[in-house]
């Protein structure tokens, strides 16, 4: 029973006394690595990462996240998004563990300058889960 | 999920600020001897909590501006 979005709730007390709820989103994380950070122009490389949750002490993983990997080519520019794609669980791709679920999600580039990958999950207002980010990943063009 | 409690007094709310997650229930407790309200500015929720009840918001949602 609410307040259940994330956010702070202020209230009164018989219209004299204040009180205040905070809700926090529950635990999520993203990761973002690949095999190396150096490739020749063009060749391709797998960006690969994991998606932890905490699932509510659910005995299974069934939560769907929209992941958004941004790259960007230069320090200081800001981020675009390159691609956007629903996680799901798979008997391939799914772990669920004592504190909670990990999804592991994969994603093919081919960079042709060096370039900076992070991924996302959004929080969105209803949302259950806190906003996830993945430390940046840069790949540099070896001659 | 866990149920976050807090105590009206006629001093006020305690403790004045919780912390709960997305999941977890909120009660409002009534141990005095007189009737409590409780209203929230951001959710749309109102209590009317009489003595040795609890109260509990029921999920209506935020309260938007505009």
């Amino acid at each position: 029973m609410g307040p259940d979005w994330m956010g702070s709730y202020p209230y009164i007390e018989d219209g004299t006394f204040q009180g205040k709820v905070q809700v926090r989103g529950l635990f999520r994380s993203v990761s973002l690595t690949a095999l190396t950070h150096s490739v020749t122009r063009g060749s391709p490389l797998e960006l690969h990462g994991q998606l932890t949750f905490d699932n509510h002490m659910y005995p299974f993983c069934a939560a769907v996240f929209p992941l958004r990997v941004f790259a960007r080519h230069e320090q200081g520019q800001p981020y675009t998004r390159i691609a956007w794609f629903p996680v799901r669980p798979a008997k391939t791709n799914m772990r669920a563990g004592k504190r909670g679920c990990t999804y592991r999600w994969q994603l093919n580039v081919q960079p042709k300058v060096s370039t900076t990958y992070l991924a996302e999950v959004k929080a969105r207002v209803w949302d259950t889960w806190r906003q996830a980010r993945s430390r940046p990943f840069t790949v540099l063009i070896r001659p | 999920m866990k149920w976050v409690t807090v105590a009206l007094t006629a001093s006020g709310p305690a403790p004045k600020t919780v912390t709960k997650s997305t999941v977890d229930s909120l009660e409002f407790v009534n141990n005095d001897s007189v009737a409590h309200t409780v209203n929230f500015q951001g959710w749309h929720c109102s209590l009317d909590v009489q003595p040795g009840a609890t109260g509990a918001c029921h999920n209506d949602g935020p309260r938007l501006d505009g």
